[in-house]
């Protein structure tokens, strides 16, 4: 078609990796651009990944680091699509790419910023959901890729005052001089045969919902904050704790569909969290034996290979209490335990029941910044926010636009299984025009 | 109305029988054979008998409706089938006067209900018209008759938001009507089974001293003052706000009062007050209140409200030796009182009686109107 043999990857997270790499293995040149300082998504944020329980991480670290030493792949990370003309073979796309006042070549990670910074620890970690703290010189997380430091140029003190104590404490820390406030956004212009979007995921955080006390009630939290809890890396070392007062939490509730299959909020089925709920029960119990897990559900849908077996895994081998109930709402009582009522739908009693956390399993939808990017390629998106396909069963990773392809959750809710296995069709579908 | 064409109308067949209604209903934690789930269930199965009690456990909090993740309007699913169970000379008055019966003590008045004593009061304190809710609180609480209160505040605005508190200042800063629904029920059943209160004062609307009395009834154990409100109707918050805006200009988030009196809607915002017709804000009406028949809160200890009394008094009805126990602790401790207008109550509960019975009908398909 045309001598353009590479492509834009937007969305660094296990879809995108993969595109990637099927792409750069064919030799084609591929530029994968990510919002966040580190590449990884929400992948790198799990504890372990369903059916088979491996280390989340553990799988995802060697395939970060391919892509950033592959000969084939430019990855720009902390940085954003800003305008795309051209059409199918022949795209011109500019690239933002965000000051992070770190020179990426010269930072090693060795943190020493991030330990003299004098706001260490102050703000929430956005990795870590928020429940671990970081200051404005960070490392975005242990395995970051690009491991290279960033600046949060909001919160910064000399940044954002212009001060910060006689010198700058990062910079006087780091012994690589890499530290660089004079850094500006600069504008990379690419030209490339085709585009594939993956950009992936954001949960809903259901403030909103009043009755389920998530905001107000301590040891109410959300799905993506238990994965960073029971992570051996993450802010409490693995140890799952009442966040009122520290304390080891032995009693668990999940609940399900909060904000999703909900005709107000987001229609859809997530289609990960009966396993993931599931999957957390078992990691709780594999932790300490005396662990109680209780799992909410509206009905299962666990319709993957094995997701049934594995779901009846959890009851048996876990002891993985099913309660069939959707709760009407979660007060909390004078010990800060949050109260779960409820309707056992199999036997029509209404009941009461006391945990240390409750863990709302809240609707996942198109991340952030998906419609502007849809607007910018010229694509379009579903009722939901999704990106739109040609033909779901013919052309499922062919969007609106030719010559640009999407793959993961950016496309429709999916686990990352599929996730990848779209990623490697939209590989291929990118690579027919390109070659 | 067909039970077939009311599952559609109501959305019914959209349950996924999670229970998150039933879970939330607060007559149901008490009235245990009382579940939205299972009436909705048996609709769809075709079991449903508009003529069982149970369709009159409900109080039209709508709170099931509102939390319900399927978009099932229940409130209307059961009104439905009070306006079936009408066509076989089913209605309300058995299950309202068993109530007054079990609860109530006085003489019967045939527009009013019963009746201890009406009198129009006043109050040093300021409150909506003659401050005579607050005071009742703050009068009660201090001598101990209960120990918890649950009311009304403002929040976001003019938004209400039902709490519960043992503190004389939260029952202060409750004054002053707010013309919405708000969940005092949902809080009443929290502070008897989570918070284990055994003496509670409630202020409620009528709809809500109904579910109240079905509740004490199912479970005798707690002590309440239930103090009722007269209410025409009330206003959704979310269509109200932006229709007043649209209407009157003004942000009703802003207001430091609203108040409907004798067919105006009238909002007093940075010192002004913004009138328009009520029939104006029709369309932000709830739902339930035009199926409601009883202005006066029937079935309260103690009715309050502005109708029948001059400006800056309150209506206060007893109906209750508890009411008159609560009323008591005013008297001699500065209450004003002068006379009630009998009959411009009495106008105003026909009116309400008279649009309830229609609606209902018109819903049932009885009367084509």
């Amino acid at each position: 078609m045309t001598g353009n043999k590479s492509v834009v990857v937007i969305g660094g997270g296990v879809a995108g990796i993969q595109a990637a790499l099927d792409l750069a293995e064919q030799d084609f040149k591929v530029y994968l651009v990510e919002k966040n300082s580190s590449i990884g998504g929400r992948m790198a944020q799990l504890d372990k990944t369903f059916p088979t329980n491996d280390c989340s991480i553990c799988i995802l670290a060697p395939k970060m680091l391919e892509c950033f030493g592959h000969k084939n792949i430019t990855v720009l990370s902390y940085s954003e699509v800003g305008e795309v003309s051209g059409e199918k073979g022949d795209f011109t796309v500019k690239v933002r790419k965000k000051p992070r006042y770190v020179d990426e070549e010269k930072c090693t990670g060795c943190s020493a910023c991030e330990d003299a910074c004098l706001l260490k620890d102050r703000f929430p970690n956005e990795f870590d959901m928020g429940l671990g703290k970081r200051g404005a010189a960070y490392l975005p997380f242990a395995q970051a890729v690009p491991r290279v430091a960033v600046i949060d140029e909001k919160n910064c003190l000399f940044i954002t005052k212009g001060k910060c104590g006689k010198a700058p404490a990062c910079k006087e820390a780091c012994e690589r001089d890499a530290i660089d406030f004079d850094q500006k956004e600069e504008e990379v212009e690419l030209h490339v045969g085709a585009i594939i979007i993956a950009t992936g995921l954001d949960a809903y955080e259901p403030y909103e919902i009043e009755e389920y006390g998530y905001g107000r009630i301590e040891n109410v939290i959300t799905g993506l904050q238990y994965e960073r809890m029971i992570n051996a890396g993450g802010p409490t070392g693995g140890h799952l704790v009442r966040l009122s007062d520290g304390k080891p939490a032995k009693r668990l509730a999940f609940i399900l569909c909060v904000g999703s299959r909900d005709l107000k909020r987001y229609p859809y089925c997530s289609s990960v969290c009966c396993m993931y709920a599931t999957k957390s029960g078992m990691l709780a119990r594999e932790h300490e034996e005396d662990m109680e897990s209780f799992v909410f559900y509206t009905d299962i849908r666990a319709f993957g290979r094995g997701f049934h077996e594995y779901i009846e895994r959890g009851m048996e081998e876990y002891g993985i209490n099913f309660v069939r109930a959707k709760p009407g709402k979660i007060t909390e009582n004078a010990n800060k335990s949050p109260v779960i009522w409820y309707e056992d739908t199999l036997t029509g009693e209404l009941k009461r029941m006391e945990a240390d956390l409750v863990i709302l399993a809240t609707a996942l939808m198109p991340s952030k910044g998906v419609e502007e990017l849809a607007t910018t390629l010229g694509v379009e998106l579903d009722e939901y926010g999704f990106l739109k396909v040609r033909d779901s069963l013919y052309s499922p990773v062919d969007t609106t636009r030719e010559g640009v392809f999407v793959c993961g959750f950016a496309q429709s809710p999916k686990d990352i299984t599929d996730s990848v296995a779209q990623a490697s069709g939209a590989a291929g579908r990118a690579g027919e025009v390109i070659s | 109305m067909e039970i077939e064409e009311l599952i559609r109308e109501t959305k019914v067949y959209n349950c996924v029988e999670c229970g998150e209604c039933t879970a939330n209903c607060p007559v149901s934690w008490f009235e245990t054979d009382y579940s939205p789930r299972a009436i909705v269930k048996k609709a769809l199965e075709r079991l449903i008998d508009a003529r069982e009690e149970k369709i009159w456990s409900c109080m039209s909090c709508e709170i099931c409706s509102d939390r319900c993740p399927s978009a099932v309007d229940y409130p209307k699913f059961i009104w439905g089938l009070r306006a079936e169970a009408l066509k076989s000379g089913i209605g309300e008055e058995t299950y309202v006067s068993e109530l007054e019966q079990l609860f109530l003590d006085g003489e019967r008045d045939g527009d009013i209900g019963i009746v201890r004593e009406m009198t129009a009061g006043k109050m040093s304190i300021a409150g909506q018209d003659g401050g005579i809710v607050t005071s009742l609180l703050t009068a009660g609480m201090e001598k101990g008759l209960f120990e918890s209160a649950i009311v009304v505040h403002r929040a976001d605005g003019f938004k209400a938001k039902a709490i519960t508190t043992e503190d004389v200042e939260d029952i202060i800063k409750a004054k002053g009507s707010k013309y919405q629904f708000a969940p005092t029920v949902e809080r009443m059943v929290e502070a008897i089974l989570e918070g284990g209160k055994k003496r509670i004062a409630i202020v409620a609307l009528p709809c809500s001293i109904y579910g109240i009395r079905r509740i004490q009834k199912a479970y005798p154990g707690v002590e309440l003052y239930t103090i009722g409100l007269f209410c025409f109707e009330n206003f959704y918050y979310e269509v109200l706000k932006p229709l007043v805006s649209e209407l009157l200009g003004v942000d009703l988030g802003l207001a430091d009062k609203i108040d409907v009196k004798r067919g105006k809607f009238v909002v007093d915002v940075e010192g002004e007050s913004k009138v328009c017709g009520v029939g104006e804000i029709d369309k932000a009406v709830r739902a339930s209140c035009l199926f409601c028949t009883d202005f006066t809160a029937r079935l309260a200890d103690i009715s309050v409200g502005s109708v029948g009394s001059p400006d800056g008094f309150s209506t206060v009805i007893t109906r209750s030796k508890k009411g008159e126990e609560l009323f008591g602790l005013l008297k001699g401790d500065g209450l004003e009182t002068t006379s009630v207008d009998r009959d411009e109550i009495a106008k105003l509960v026909r009116l309400k009686r008279k649009r309830g019975k229609e609606e209902l009908e018109k819903l049932g398909g009885g009367v084509k109107k």
